[in-house]
């Protein structure tokens, strides 16, 4: 389960990208946040994944209150929580194979149990027949899609995503969220930041409007 | 522990494989440092085995009054067999100091033809134990045996011994100085390497730390490799001094040994070579670890 409490956030002065966010996310849930660009979806994301600290509030993850989890623990956060990045954030040097291992190795997995689970998710995400490729020999869909396998081959029990859609066409789009509508059907929380409205009417779950850092609509 | 030791190695090889000529920098500068201290190291080793084999040498020689009675002799020669710090008691009687020095003056007899008398004093060679062989323990078993009965004068070479100890210590601390500035300069040296390739691969570590992976995790490649290098320039290392070493004593055995002694030159002993190798190691990883933590 999310929780955020009066969370403030802003950088410098006079830049406040969140004001008074008060939200819950109960387990399982498939929530969207949505707003103009600026309205702070990946402020929220990011605070979500101990990548920012609020500057007040709290932010409760599994009952931890990741604003202030120590530098070392938030490594052990963010292996319970899949992340997929608007700018894929790939290791380039890797393959495709090896960019959704690295995250398994870390969180401490056997090579046989590598081997399978990779297997497996880049089967799910249509990705198998290029395993052996690096990141750069790949379209920018392909890139994303491989940022989403490694986000949930640890069997994540949170999904983040920050404009998922961004470099995808309509068909990738509508692919991705069944992708993710599967994997909220297993338990996974996913969280999705996008100004995308035409999929957000289309994929139909609970909607958090942002603007200028506040919550308009769908706290409840 | 054994899984992730896996991936840290094959990255190390990667690493090394894509910076190839910052590492051999990097196992240059090591080996080149550890060569100069080496050379330091084997200079005071081998100085050290020369002036313990002059040391053996060092005998204090007590001069007996004339006229000593051959009681007082064998009274004299227990006490100094019970003396501390003695090893070894030789009694050199008049005839045989007189004897000894005919020998010496071999060709040149016409010198002691005008000797009436045997002018020269019976006396005691002593020599000391290791432990009693510097300057300072000399001197002080010197006074102790000045007071006993019947000994006219004694005679040591007291200000060889201090000159020998003063150079040996220059030498030791100087090799430890050197070895310490040069240890640094290797260090600093290694730090702005490995820097380098922590820089070239700034993405990569930040795509880790927000897949979960620990300070520790990032870290390690990176604490290897420079291990590795510097164990790869501390075997280095050790290859080129054996080289000097050979050319060394090639040329002493062309002029006849170490100042003439019996003493051969000395290679570091094999205890001596595993330091080296754990030295260069530690090198590499104290530059990896300085230059990485300041960029994590």
């Amino acid at each position: 389960m999310i929780q955020l409490f009066h969370v403030y956030k802003s950088y410098g002065r006079h830049r406040v990208a969140l004001e008074d966010i008060t939200l819950r996310i109960e387990k399982g849930e498939f929530a969207f946040l949505t707003g103009s660009s600026g309205a702070g979806k990946t402020t929220l994301l990011k605070l979500l994944f101990g990548l920012e600290r609020p500057d007040s509030g709290q932010i409760l993850i599994q009952n931890r209150n990741v604003g202030r989890l120590r530098e070392s623990e938030l490594p052990y956060l963010r292996r319970t929580i899949g992340f997929v990045f608007q700018d894929f954030k790939l290791l380039q040097k890797k393959t495709v194979f090896d960019n959704a291992a690295v995250a398994m190795q870390i969180a401490g997995a056997s090579p046989a149990e590598i081997r399978r689970r990779v297997s497996e998710v880049l089967g799910a995400v249509g990705l198998e027949h290029k395993k052996e490729m690096l990141p750069l020999m790949l379209s920018a869909g392909e890139q994303q899609r491989v940022c989403v396998a490694r986000a949930i081959v640890n069997h994540p029990t949170i999904l983040l995503a920050d404009e998922p859609t961004g470099n995808l066409d309509a068909d990738l789009t509508a692919d991705l969220f069944e992708l993710f509508k599967t994997i909220n059907a297993k338990g996974t929380t996913v969280v999705v930041a996008t100004h995308n409205q035409e999929i957000v009417s289309r994929v139909r779950r609970r909607v958090v409007v942002l603007k200028q850092g506040r919550i308009l609509d769908g706290v409840a | 522990m054994i899984r992730p030791l896996r991936y840290f190695f094959k990255e190390v090889l990667l690493n090394l494989r894509a910076n190839t000529s910052t590492a051999v920098i990097s196992t240059v500068t090591i080996a080149f440092t550890m060569v100069l201290f080496g050379l330091f190291l084997l200079l005071y080793l081998n100085l050290n085995a020369l002036v313990g084999s002059l040391r053996q040498e060092i005998k204090v020689i007590l001069y007996l009054r004339d006229g000593i009675s051959e009681k007082e002799i064998v009274s004299l020669h227990d006490k100094l067999r019970e003396q501390a710090g003695v090893s070894n008691v030789t009694y050199v009687s008049k005839e045989k100091a007189l004897e000894d020095f005919r020998r010496s003056l071999e060709g040149q007899d016409i010198l002691l033809r005008g000797l009436g008398d045997n002018p020269l004093p019976a006396s005691f060679e002593l020599t000391l134990e290791k432990t009693f062989q510097s300057s300072e323990a000399i001197r002080r078993v010197a006074l102790q045996l000045k007071g006993l009965k019947g000994v006219d004068d004694i005679q040591y070479g007291r200000e060889w011994v201090e000159n020998v100890n003063a150079v040996l210590e220059t030498v030791r601390v100087g090799s430890l100085l050197i070895g310490l500035v040069l240890g640094l300069a290797a260090v600093v040296i290694i730090s702005s390497t490995i820097r380098l390739t922590v820089l070239s691969r700034h993405e990569d570590i930040e795509v880790l730390q927000l897949i979960g992976a620990t300070r520790a995790y990032i870290q390690m490649p990176f604490l290897l490799e420079g291990g590795f290098l510097g164990l790869i320039g501390g075997a280095v290392s050790i290859l080129l001094l054996r080289a000097v070493y050979e050319l060394a004593r090639s040329r002493l055995t062309e002029t006849g040994g170490l100042l003439g002694s019996a003493v051969t030159l000395m290679f570091l002993p094999a205890p001596w070579l595993l330091i080296f190798l754990a030295v260069g190691a530690g090198l590499g990883c104290a530059g990896s670890l300085l230059s990485i933590r300041r960029l994590l």
